[in-house]
């Protein structure tokens, strides 16, 4: 960001591949396309890493909650630690909540992915309710349709 | 040579076409599905060379699906809706990609969100939804908050969370 | 034996070269948005391309179809985040030639004020972006500094820095507050002084010239029957522009000076947005001379129980991308039964991308697009 809200004072910076990075920042609305990358970039992080989840459309689904491809918790797919809530944040809230993240890491509160490990099977029931799904929402249980559910690649 | 909002009327009316006089600078005219491509080259002939959007209204109650077909004259400067209206049960009609290129774009979003098969279109495959099993979703009988509440487990009005 | 799976994969050969598979994706640092091209590729030339949009598709226009004529003001300027405020006029205007009314002449003049204002933030993340696709970075920041500028003068008038939600049926929600306009007058001066630096550093860099000339070349009847509109369309040598051809909100009381080149490549349209930046700031204090005293909204009553009667209509406004085009049908009830969006960047998102993308290198993939202002969310809707 710019030097009116200057983050790399603080020592955050962007990194170029998930490999270097340590916190990832969801921010906005999470479409279903965009779940399924959200999720491969997270399990390439390697450990310990955070997740920053900015804006409302990530606890309930804010705005787009009544639409058919926006998800409306990503707490059930990853594992979340801090929450900003806003339509958008404004700069100086997601600076303060860089700095509680900051403080506690140092206190040791921050362990969220520990949590994926252990409930790995809740985690992957949800994603695959949702990005492999094998018959119809709104209508009649079809006949196992194979080809739809192997149609991602 | 511009051409007058009312001598386009006119021409058009010559034609037996219905034509509506909706705004300084707007018309619509009512298009039957045999005679849409002999009708699009004759205004394409008249000066209408752009080509802005093609996008769908579902009437469920009549049971039929309007297709809206907006060109803009920039010498002219007359902006014309041509509507065409096709069954909902058998929902087909011939492609225009040969007058316009972009309208292949147009005709598989149309495709992909209310079902309309576009004949003589090369790839009507999806471009915006992935592994989609129910009906096409802008369909007046599709309930999105329904599909929401049951997918995605929302709660109106914010729920407790 | 078999490759492993991180590899590149393999999908053809081509006279004893293989032809890979790769995203130029989502996660790529070039990329302006949330928006992918599928590219098979020799070396680095590329062969084909297929689109892959549909990551910030949120079906706004099932979503409208559920919500009050109102409420769907706040839903409308999502669709764009650069360039925010045409949607809402676009939408406003449609409304209001259904119903068949004309808004007050001040606040005709504050939508023009706020439209251009928008414009200016626009060219100025455009240009960034441009900058930031050819590895110079320099002006991305200072750039982005000088939109905060302009963002706090909304945030003082509307209550929103990016999202306004400020246009109602029949107006404006409310007048100016006190010392406003000594304020923009002292930030358009500033920019005035900043553009000499911007074309030091952007507009008179060899690496730039170098990089983007004869970079997309566009004809003058292509960039008709393709469907291009806006500065691509002028840059071209088209004298076309909704404000002059179609005019709404004030413009029919402006002189809008249309600008026009002939070269059609990128750095043509790296020139165009800097000429057309000049002209927005002279446009804008001609508006604020002319602007007259009254009333700026009108009396419909409790908004939220609005009737739109029965009837249709499309209107359209130009935005700093090209044409932003909305038709709204109505069956005389109290919510909207159909709202069609029409996106200016799908002609070259998505069509000259399958004439322009094969032969060119990947390395002026992420310039090419930034040329051409590509901005996914309007794709998607």
């Amino acid at each position: 960001m710019t030097s009116r809200w200057d983050v790399e004072r603080f020592g955050i910076g962007p990194m170029a591949t998930p490999r270097q990075a340590d916190v990832l920042l969801v921010t906005g609305y999470v479409s279903l396309k965009t779940l399924k990358r959200i999720i491969r970039t997270y399990e390439q992080m390697p450990e310990p890493k955070w997740v920053l989840a900015f804006g409302s459309c990530t606890v309930n689904g804010g705005i787009y909650w009544d639409s058919y491809n926006t998800i409306t918790n990503l707490a059930e797919y990853i594992p979340v630690d801090i929450t900003v809530s806003g339509c958008m944040p404004r700069p100086e809230a997601v600076m303060d909540a860089l700095q509680t993240l900051m403080k506690m890491i140092q206190s040791g509160e921050a362990g969220a992915y520990k949590k994926y490990k252990e409930n790995y099977e809740y985690y992957k029931a949800n994603q695959d309710r949702v990005l492999r799904k094998t018959y119809p929402i709104l209508g009649e249980k079809l006949i196992q349709n194979e080809e739809a559910a192997t149609s991602i690649e | 040579m511009k051409l007058s909002k009312e001598e386009i009327i006119d021409l058009l009316k010559q034609r037996g076409l219905e034509v509506n006089d909706l705004y300084p600078t707007q018309i619509s005219v009512i298009v039957n599905k045999e005679n849409l491509i002999n009708h699009l080259v004759y205004l394409k002939s008249i000066g209408f060379d752009h080509l802005s959007f093609i996008n769908a209204v579902d009437f469920i109650d009549e049971g039929e699906f309007e297709l809206v077909y907006h060109v803009w004259s920039y010498t002219n400067k007359v902006h014309v809706l041509n509507k065409v209206r096709i069954d909902r049960n058998d929902p087909k009609i011939p492609t225009i990609v040969d007058l316009w290129e972009q309208a292949q774009f147009y005709e598989q979003e149309v495709h992909e969100f209310f079902g309309i098969v576009f004949e003589g279109n090369k790839d009507l495959s999806p471009l915006f939804l992935e592994n989609w099993l129910d009906i096409p979703p802008l369909r007046k009988d599709f309930d999105t908050r329904e599909f929401s509440i049951r997918l995605f487990d929302a709660k109106p009005n914010g729920g407790d969370r | 034996m078999d490759a492993p799976s991180y590899m590149l994969t393999k999908i053809a050969e081509k006279d004893d070269l293989a032809v890979y598979e790769l995203f130029f994706g989502p996660n790529h640092p070039g990329m302006h948005g949330n928006f992918g091209y599928v590219l098979e590729m020799i070396g680095t030339e590329i062969v084909k391309v297929r689109p892959n949009a549909g990551q910030l598709h949120r079906g706004f226009e099932k979503l409208m179809e559920q919500k009050l004529w109102v409420q769907n003001i706040a839903l409308v300027p999502r669709i764009c985040v650069v360039d925010p405020d045409p949607n809402e006029v676009a939408y406003c205007t449609a409304i209001e030639k259904i119903m068949g009314i004309e808004i007050p002449d001040r606040a005709k003049f504050i939508r023009t004020i706020t439209l251009e204002m928008s414009r200016l933030t626009s060219f100025l993340m455009g240009m960034g972006a441009l900058g930031a696709a050819l590895g110079l970075y320099t002006p991305m920041y200072i750039m982005t500094a000088d939109r905060d500028l302009i963002l706090d003068l909304f945030e003082w008038l509307t209550g929103g820095r990016i999202y306004h939600i400020f246009n109602i049926p029949g107006g404006v929600r409310n007048d100016l507050p006190e010392g406003w306009v000594d304020r923009l007058n002292k930030v358009l001066d500033h920019l005035e002084k900043r553009l000499i630096e911007y074309d030091k550093i952007l507009f008179e860099n060899p690496i730039v010239h170098k990089r983007l000339k004869g970079l997309g070349y566009v004809s003058k009847e292509d960039a008709v029957r393709f469907g291009l509109t806006g500065p691509n369309l002028r840059a071209s040598g088209n004298p076309y522009d909704v404000r002059v051809d179609d005019p709404y909100a004030a413009y029919a009381y402006l002189d809008v000076k249309v600008i026009i080149q002939e070269g059609g490549d990128a750095l043509t349209r790296a020139v165009q947005v800097r000429i057309e930046f000049e002209e927005t700031i002279k446009l804008i204090r001609q508006a604020l001379k002319l602007m007259p005293e009254g009333e700026v909204r009108l009396n419909l009553g409790n908004l939220a129980m609005l009737k739109v009667p029965k009837g249709e209509a499309y209107a359209k406004v130009e935005s700093s991308k090209g044409e932003f085009g909305y038709y709204v049908v109505s069956d005389g009830g109290m919510k909207p039964y159909r709202v069609a969006v029409r996106g200016p960047s799908l002609p070259a998102g998505l069509l000259l991308a399958q004439k322009h993308l094969p032969k060119m290198k990947i390395d002026d993939v992420a310039a090419w697009m930034g040329s051409l202002a590509i901005c996914p969310p309007d794709i998607d809707k």
